[in-house]
């Protein structure tokens, strides 16, 4: 009992905040999630899907949560490659997806996460990429100008791309904080789309390409090749799920590596004050411009193999909705925290198409495919709650932890 | 020229609606210093509330014929308070909690509950749009080519009374009074006797029932009502308060007629399509160029 009360304790002053807050996370992490495991392996009546992704959540939480780093990574590593042959279809589409989204994750995790600055038109750098493949690739009935350029040179031009427009979108939005750069960013994804949308794009820029501008408006572009790698055709979302997975290893370990370095400390100066950190010397320009132009790198390089998989891209795939899926992504599973962002992606991706056909039934409210009407309402709902419970996120970094808790601490300091 | 007349009508028309949803974001930033994210949604869900109390007149009984000033007065009504139990609601549980909390989690929070609330009538409207039952007469003043129908006049006129009302609450009233103590500074408001929290609220709720009987009139007006309804007019009533001078409120309001006119004006020059990109460019501009807005007071960096 006394271990109990000690334990009750340790949490509540480690955390701000009403105790059962924590105590529940802690609760869920030591003695609900293995009891999960254990029922779903024991229990095989539940439905392939979700008895497979449970599994997968549960080994790979706790994989990450181990500070083993090096074997860590690569016992992840082996899992997730080995993933694919154990599912059937419709949970190789779920993998691809989730695996972009951490992909999204990671890069928007630089700018958020890292750098501190609230970005909620990242979807436009994922247009950016998907479109920049989808014209170059596509043949002309399909809308596109059909030149032969093999995928791997256009995800290295899309990064640089991407990378180009976060500048230009970074410029304008330098002295800006918090809240206002929040909804210029939301507006600057929202002109994206409008542009993208407006079948006399090109009228503005003054060229006139065919019928419907540059981007073919709603109607999209289509008919995009798959990518060939060594002479084999990558095809579906298996052979593409690897390409992002590489993807996510190597962005999560440049970021990572970028973080550790003179510019990552920069981020963190800026984040915590930005005006002190100008004040001792950090170039704060040229930091910001760097953060807003790696995320966005990534986001092209996410929408380029988007774009491949899809086989085709519309205007309606690039709406705010894509921002805040990743925004949640990022902020749920952790804020600058890599392993966060991928159980970010599992929870907010994966766990709503696996219980796509899951149904309420409490009291008079009956309530049907949780996950596939819900969702975005579960969401709003979840970054409320965790807003206000747990605003590092369900695996910060120690970190951000640290700061979110610090700020609450000094809070019921002065309170007393 | 009679065109570009009607084009300024149509602009006051929905100036007037940005100030008043401009207003609410200004009073709740003057007291929390944080943006309401979710303030477009309580002028979604007045417009909602006013299609089901429309609609259930038309429903079970014909007083939408024979007492049409009635049944809008109560859809009026009952959409500011829809909009206020809604707002209170949004402050006790999404905002109070984080005051003190680094600014990033306000910001979020209030996106969460933006977000909520439009996919929760996404949801109860199964993703199609409701209808407005005709309650306002219809028909107008014409003249030349210029039309004025009268429910134009009504939203117009509309605006321009909540205007009113809002600023004679601000300066004559002692909510009012604690209102732009607390806006000034919050500490020494407290130090004089005023409860923080209560003015908070009664911020919120101003700014909430402002706008949600502007929803109920708006979505009259559009005669229909949908779940996203809200949002970019949301983005497009931040923008005129950030003209304006966000924290001032004859700056939400000239702000609000600025976007609104220049909006409407624009779409002879550059087309219909891109009405939306002039408010963010607008917007960036300002905050780019002058970001304390016209009426606003430069605000000091503090370290």
């Amino acid at each position: 009992m006394r271990a109990v009360r000690a334990w009750r304790d340790g949490l509540r002053r480690r955390h701000a905040g009403p105790a059962w807050a924590p105590a529940a996370i802690e609760y869920g992490r030591y003695v609900g999630l293995p009891l999960l495991a254990v029922l779903a392996v024991l229990a095989p009546e539940y439905l392939n899907a979700q008895r497979a992704f449970a599994v997968i959540l549960v080994a790979t939480y706790v994989v990450l949560r181990s500070s083993a780093g090096l074997l860590g990574t690569v016992v992840l590593a082996a899992m997730l490659t080995l993933l694919p042959y154990y599912m059937d279809t419709f949970e190789r589409g779920l993998i691809f997806n989730v695996a972009l989204y951490s992909l999204l994750g990671i890069g928007l995790n630089v700018v958020v996460g890292y750098a501190g600055l609230l970005d909620l038109g990242y979807v436009a750098f994922f247009a950016t990429g998907s479109y920049l493949y989808a014209l170059l690739a596509a043949p002309g009935y399909g809308g596109g100008f059909d030149t032969g350029i093999s995928f791997w040179i256009v995800l290295l031009w899309a990064g640089l791309l991407a990378g180009l427009v976060g500048v230009a979108l970074g410029v304008p939005v330098l002295r800006l904080r918090g809240d206002y750069l929040a909804i210029v960013t939301l507006g600057f994804g929202e002109i994206i789309r409008i542009m993208l949308n407006n079948e006399d794009a090109s009228g503005l820029i003054g060229r006139h390409v065919s019928d419907h501008g540059i981007t073919n408006g709603p109607v999209g572009i289509f008919s995009i090749p798959h990518p060939s790698f060594l002479d084999y055709e990558l095809r579906g979302p298996v052979e593409l799920y690897f390409v992002v997975l590489a993807g996510c290893f190597l962005a999560a370990f440049a970021a990572g590596r970028i973080l550790d370095s003179r510019v990552g400390r920069a981020w963190e100066a800026i984040r915590e004050d930005e005006d002190v950190a100008a004040s001792v010397g950090v170039n704060t320009t040229l930091y910001k411009l760097l953060a807003f132009a790696i995320g966005a790198s990534i986001g092209g390089i996410g929408g380029v193999v988007f774009a491949a998989e899809q086989t085709a891209v519309f205007p309606k795939n690039f709406d705010v909705n894509v921002s805040i899926n990743v925004l949640a992504v990022v902020i749920i599973g952790g804020m600058g925290n890599m392993r966060g962002v991928i159980l970010g992606a599992m929870l907010l991706i994966g766990l709503p198409e696996v219980l796509r056909d899951f149904s309420v039934d409490v009291g008079f409210i009956h309530l049907d495919n949780l996950g596939a009407d819900y969702r975005l309402v579960i969401y709003g709902a979840a970054l409320v709650t965790v807003m206000v419970l747990r605003p590092e996120g369900l695996l910060p970094s120690r970190r951000r932890a640290a700061e979110f808790q610090q700020a609450a601490l000094i809070e019921s300091e002065l309170a007393t | 020229m009679q065109e570009w007349i009607q084009l300024f009508i149509d602009g006051a028309t929905i100036g007037g609606v940005y100030a008043v949803i401009a207003l609410g974001y200004t009073l709740v930033y003057g007291v929390l210093r944080m943006i309401n994210f979710a303030h477009g949604e309580l002028f979604m869900m007045g417009a909602f509330t006013g299609y089901y109390t429309l609609n259930g007149f038309e429903q079970h009984s014909n007083l939408n014929d024979s007492a049409p000033e009635l049944t809008i007065a109560v859809a009026i009504l009952l959409g500011m308070a829809v909009a206020v139990v809604l707002a209170v609601i949004m402050e006790r549980v999404a905002y109070r909690p984080l005051r003190r909390a680094p600014r990033l989690a306000p910001l979020i929070s209030a996106i969460g509950v933006s977000i909520f609330l439009r996919n929760v009538m996404l949801r109860v409207t199964d993703a199609q749009a409701q209808v407005y039952p005709r309650v306002f007469p219809r028909g107008g003043f014409e003249f030349g080519d210029v039309s004025l129908t009268y429910i134009r006049i009504f939203l117009l006129s509309l605006s321009v009374a909540f205007l009113v009302l809002l600023y004679v609450f601000i300066q004559r009233t002692k909510a009012g009074m604690a209102i732009r103590a607390v806006a000034e500074d919050r500490d020494t408001a407290a130090l004089m006797g005023i409860n923080v929290d209560r003015t908070i609220v009664s911020a919120f709720a101003a700014g909430a029932a402002l706008a949600g009987a502007s929803g109920v009139v708006y979505g009259m007006f559009v005669t229909n009502a949908t779940s996203d309804m809200g949002f970019i007019p949301g983005i497009k009533a931040f923008t005129a308060a950030v003209l304006g001078g966000i924290g001032s409120v004859p700056g939400a309001v000239a702000g609000g007629y600025f976007l609104g006119i220049s909006e409407s004006l624009s779409t002879k020059v550059i087309g219909a399509q891109y009405k939306d990109v002039v408010a963010f460019v607008l917007l960036v501009g300002a905050l780019t160029l002058r970001p304390w807005g016209i009426f606003g007071k430069r605000e000091d960096k503090r370290a």
